[in-house]
């Protein structure tokens, strides 16, 4: 509330205008905002033609049931994205939760259901013992 | 969420070692390729579903998408389900694919 106000009194607020001014403003605006869609579009399909690597080390990792390979993680489908989070001995926060900023990305990701019906498993990792991150 | 322990030198490998990450594999039966990597400002925008499968090799899999040739794709919308509603192999609802039809015609201008 307090933070509110203070906003309140420190912000410059940009022209208040009328329906149709605003409308023109969102129109002008649409055109830039197009042009970023089609640009983030043409990013993902530069990304699908990325050359591959291959992987031939034998990663090895714990999991809830023990050792598990990296074709482990992959659960069954053919894509996997590993996201290295920062929780283990020596970051903010151990051994209560992993690093804020990673604790808040795993808070707000989607439902992992979505990713998985387009054959994608998404998992986390950390070098925490199995015993602290369950 | 899955969450494993790095036992090796997979962190260091991957670009991760110092840093939070996302690193993208694909695999070919036993086979893995790394695809993808991406850190800092550009890991912020993850968490949605149409950021990570934008970040993937196959993409969103929709008709719409500029991919190679034979990758696998079908119309937007129609797979979307609720979370506890995927089923392999399951067909989708006659009605919703009627809906989509409709609604894709009507905005179809507007989504360009």
């Amino acid at each position: 509330m307090d933070n509110n106000k203070k906003i309140q009194n420190n912000v410059k607020a940009p022209p208040i205008v009328s329906p149709q001014e605003w409308e023109a403003a969102h129109q002008q605006l649409l055109v830039k905002e197009k042009e970023l869609t089609r640009a983030r579009d043409a990013m993902a399909a530069a990304r699908r033609r990325m050359p591959w690597l291959a992987v031939n080390k034998n990663y090895e990792f714990d999991g809830p049931e023990g050792k598990v390979s990296l074709l482990d993680l992959f659960d069954g489908r053919p894509q996997l994205i590993v996201y290295r989070a920062f929780f283990e001995p020596g970051v903010f926060g151990w051994p209560e939760h992993a690093c804020r900023g990673c604790s808040m990305l795993a808070d707000q990701v989607a439902h992992l259901s979505h990713l998985n019906a387009r054959d994608t498993t998404l998992v986390f990792a950390s070098r925490a013992p199995q015993a602290d991150i369950a | 969420m899955p969450w494993y322990t790095i036992t090796d030198s997979f962190d260091a490998d991957f670009g991760v070692d110092e840093w939070h990450g996302h690193n993208v594999f694909f695999r070919d039966g036993d086979n893995v390729f790394r695809t993808y990597f991406v850190n800092s400002r550009g890991d912020e925008a993850t968490g949605s579903t149409w950021n990570y499968l934008d970040l993937t090799p196959l993409g969103r899999q929709e008709e719409w998408e500029d991919s190679p040739e034979g990758y696998p794709q079908t119309p937007p919308y129609k797979w979307w389900n609720w979370h506890d509603e995927y089923a392999a192999g399951a067909p989708v609802q006659p009605k919703w694919v009627e809906v989509v039809k409709i609604g894709t015609a009507a905005f179809q201008k507007a989504d360009n």
